[in-house]
């Protein structure tokens, strides 16, 4: 029996008036994610369309934040003229005929497993990630809140989840719901999940308590107003207090579980360890990891403008043998766990590099013709997809626009494009028939 | 009687100093890295001294200006002189000499007339000789070549036959007795895409280390006084992972083992000291303070040193070693 109105009345459970309100307002534990998690309730109850293909594969992107250079990693031009050719060479992979940077000597062990898109182009030369992380300008929806929405949860693990520094893209037109968990920094031995922490002021005992308290508040409104709506309302508390509480889930963003083997083998540094997480994420549930190259300190991200600091030796010195060693490990571990084949790996940034090195001697922003890397997920490991021209300058064939990689994306990850829900966010293009 | 001799001489033992305590510290060596540690943007030169056992402490550092990054420090034998290569935000990498005693920046005329970038600069043991990386200078080849400057003379130096016109020499590094430098090439016809190369000055004429080198890329060489052992960064297959640091000897025409020095991680921009007994490098092993933290190691024992406040949660890089006073 509930009574109302009596300050120190309890319900049949014993509980106060106040802890009745407290329960109410909910914001105390980190429930306000409620409301994320009955928006995916709703979208969870509807069939999931895959277009027939039957894939369900999940995906880690792993955003070069800064725009690496095509030149220098993926689309290698040795033989250009001297104003063009880098100081790197290219080196054969375990492909026959497929070169690369040859600042990249362990990847090029894994070409086997991957697909290169030579012919990347768009107009967009700021640092922007919206036309690559969307498919559109304009668009601020990106694909893992796209994911969320259509494909919802799987094992209680949140299903978008970015690490790194925030970028300018998210839930977008889907809203708060479909916007990522952010892990800020993986590197530590136990990740912060902000969005997902008791606030200071509530211990884990009084959140067991509050936790009782509103399911006898949810079985008071059921008995009382007994609809679908309750009903969801009830999971998507549920869900929240999974997350707050599940095992899974806090052992998979627990990175301390990692022996320090493992650890070091993709990499002492924050990309390593992001790297490492996403893998850790994934394997628990998770559909789309978003890693973001960091920006800690400065100059520390794909944006090579200058010779040293700036530029081509920090390319040389941290980011191509990071790049190297954190993906190679990635996709070795996701092969060796059997999870390659059910999971894209995409890698590339905003934009490629000026074919013209500048007079720092390094390379400038450039969206005309740039390279992207896809691994596993079941793209025919070795292709190569379009190409550039002599310079690297212009695409020389089979073009690829950021909405016809958004298809091809979505397509990928088992995604019906022709679904009226993702219309809005593939419009009229269309894959990239080549990689399926 | 027995328990009384044995007391007796463990009393004895303990009044002994042990071998640690009683032999004065061997060397004195300086230490210049580039670090992060005062400004998260950019980068700035400081020096350590350390006693060649376990102890040191930061010693100073070269002023600097806003928005400027200083990196790639050089030193004298004698850790008087520093060169360094420094980069206003925005403009291109110059480069400067550093005079520890005065305290002041040395005019270098000529060196920096050139609108585009120069790097790495490197310093022969007396200081009289610079050399470092210049990229398209006028009157070179419009690639990376490495130019030579007599710092007693102010005037740059000739090298005959040094660079290539069509391929890219970077990462010039001086031996001590200022006769050998090594520089990484790009050329056709090495063993691998990039391969280190030694530079002798006296006969004017470049050589070729093909034993050395290996099909994968080759950097940062750094020499020892007499030129004869390189070290150097590559992550040719068969190493600890990433890229190792190297050792090679000249005359004995093979690689000497660096037992503990590499790991999983990246090992890079090794420096040695002029006696060659000690290297300085980079790595990104996960027992370090920050992402990039430089290590000293002693090749007598074979083990890393400990540097007490070498190292920052931030990164540090681009060692550089002298020996100030001991077996120099």
């Amino acid at each position: 029996m509930l009574r109302i109105g009596d300050a120190t009345v309890r319900n049949c459970q014993g509980f106060t008036r106040r802890e009745m309100l407290q329960v109410a307002g909910l914001g105390v534990t980190g429930l306000t994610l409620a409301d994320w998690f009955r928006t995916q309730e709703a979208r969870a109850s509807r069939p999931a369309n895959y277009g027939g293909s039957g894939r369900d594969v999940s995906c880690i992107f792993l955003w070069l934040d800064g725009g690496p250079s095509h030149l220098e990693t993926f689309d290698p031009k040795p033989e250009t003229p001297d104003n063009i050719r880098g100081p790197y060479g290219a080196i054969r992979t375990n492909v026959p005929g497929l070169m690369i940077g040859e600042l990249l000597p362990a990847l090029s062990r894994h070409m086997d497993k991957c697909a290169i898109i030579r012919s990347m182009s768009h107009t967009t030369d700021a640092h922007s990630p919206i036309p690559m992380l969307t498919g559109f300008n304009g668009e601020t929806t990106s694909y893992g809140a796209v994911v969320s929405k259509l494909k919802g949860f799987r094992q209680s693990m949140p299903p978008y989840v970015h690490v790194g520094s925030r970028l300018g893209v998210g839930g977008g037109r889907l809203g708060a719901p479909h916007y990522p968990v952010e892990i800020a920094d993986p590197s530590g031995s136990r990740v912060q999940l902000p969005q997902f922490a008791l606030t200071a002021d509530v211990r884990a005992d009084r959140f067991q308590h509050r936790r009782e308290l509103l399911r006898a508040v949810d079985r008071v409104r059921a008995r009382l107003h007994a609809s679908e709506a309750v009903e969801r309302m009830e999971m998507s508390y549920q869900r929240a207090v999974n997350i707050l509480t599940s095992t899974r889930v806090r052992d998979a963003f627990d990175m301390g579980r990692e022996p320090e083997s493992m650890r070091d083998r993709y990499g002492a540094n924050l990309f390593g360890q992001s790297c490492l997480l996403a893998r850790r994420l994934i394997e628990a549930g998770t559909r789309f990891v978003q890693v973001k190259w960091y920006d800690g300190i400065a100059f520390d991200a794909w944006d090579v403008h200058g010779a040293d600091l700036g530029g081509m030796v920090r390319m040389e010195q941290q980011l191509c043998p990071r790049l190297d060693q954190g993906l190679s490990a990635l996709l070795d571990d996701l092969q060796q766990r059997g999870l390659l084949r059910s999971t894209l790996v995409v890698v590339g940034g905003e934009f490629g590099r000026t074919p013209t090195i500048n007079r720092f001697g390094a390379r400038d922003h450039f969206p005309y013709c740039f390279s992207y890397l896809l691994a596993g997920g079941g793209v025919p490991g070795g292709a190569i997809i379009g190409a550039s021209d002599r310079t690297g300058a212009r695409p020389a064939h089979r073009p690829v626009s950021p909405p016809e990689f958004a298809a091809t994306l979505y397509r990928l990850l088992g995604i019906d494009i022709t679904d009226n829900r993702v219309r809005p966010f593939v419009r009229d293009a269309l894959p990239v028939a080549e990689l399926f | 009687m027995k328990r009384c001799l044995l007391l007796l001489g463990l009393a004895l033992l303990g009044a002994l100093p042990t071998a640690a305590q009683q032999a004065p510290p061997p060397h004195k060596l300086l230490i210049a890295f580039s670090s992060y540690r005062d400004r998260p943007r950019h980068p700035q030169i400081y020096f350590y001294e350390h006693d060649g056992i376990g102890q040191g402490k930061v010693v100073g550092s070269i002023p600097t200006v806003n928005n400027r990054s200083d990196y790639h420090p050089a030193l004298s034998l004698d850790g008087r002189y520093c060169a360094f290569a420094s980069e206003l935000e925005n403009q291109t990498s110059r480069i400067f000499l550093w005079d520890n005693q005065d305290k002041r920046l040395v005019d270098l005329p000529n060196v920096n007339d050139s609108p585009n970038g120069q790097l790495h600069p490197t310093l022969s043991g007396d200081g009289r000789l610079l050399a470092f990386a210049a990229w398209g200078r006028s009157g070179y080849s419009a690639r990376w070549d490495v130019v030579l400057y007599d710092v007693g003379k102010k005037k740059l130096a000739p090298a005959a036959s040094l660079n290539t016109p069509a391929f890219d020499e970077r990462m010039p590094c001086f031996s001590a007795d200022g006769r050998h430098l090594a520089f990484t090439s790009n050329v056709k016809g090495g063993v691998g895409l990039t391969d280190i190369y030694l530079y002798d000055l006296r006969a004017q004429r470049t050589l070729a280390l093909p034993e050395m080198n290996s099909p994968g890329a080759d950097l940062t060489p750094s020499l020892s006084g007499d030129g004869n052992l390189v070290a150097f960064a590559s992550a040719r297959p068969g190493g600890k992972g990433g890229r190792d640091v190297y050792l090679y000897d000249r005359a004995a025409k093979r690689f000497l083992d660096l037992p503990n020095l590499n790991s999983v991680a990246n090992e890079q921009t090794p420096a040695l000291s002029a006696d060659g007994r000690y290297l300085v490098f980079v790595s990104e092993r996960s027992a370090g303070a920050g992402e990039r933290d430089v290590y000293l190691y002693d090749r007598q024992t074979g083990r890393l040193l400990p540097t007490p406040g070498l190292n920052s949660k931030r990164d540090d890089m681009d060692p550089c070693v002298v020996v100030l006073t001991g077996a120099q």
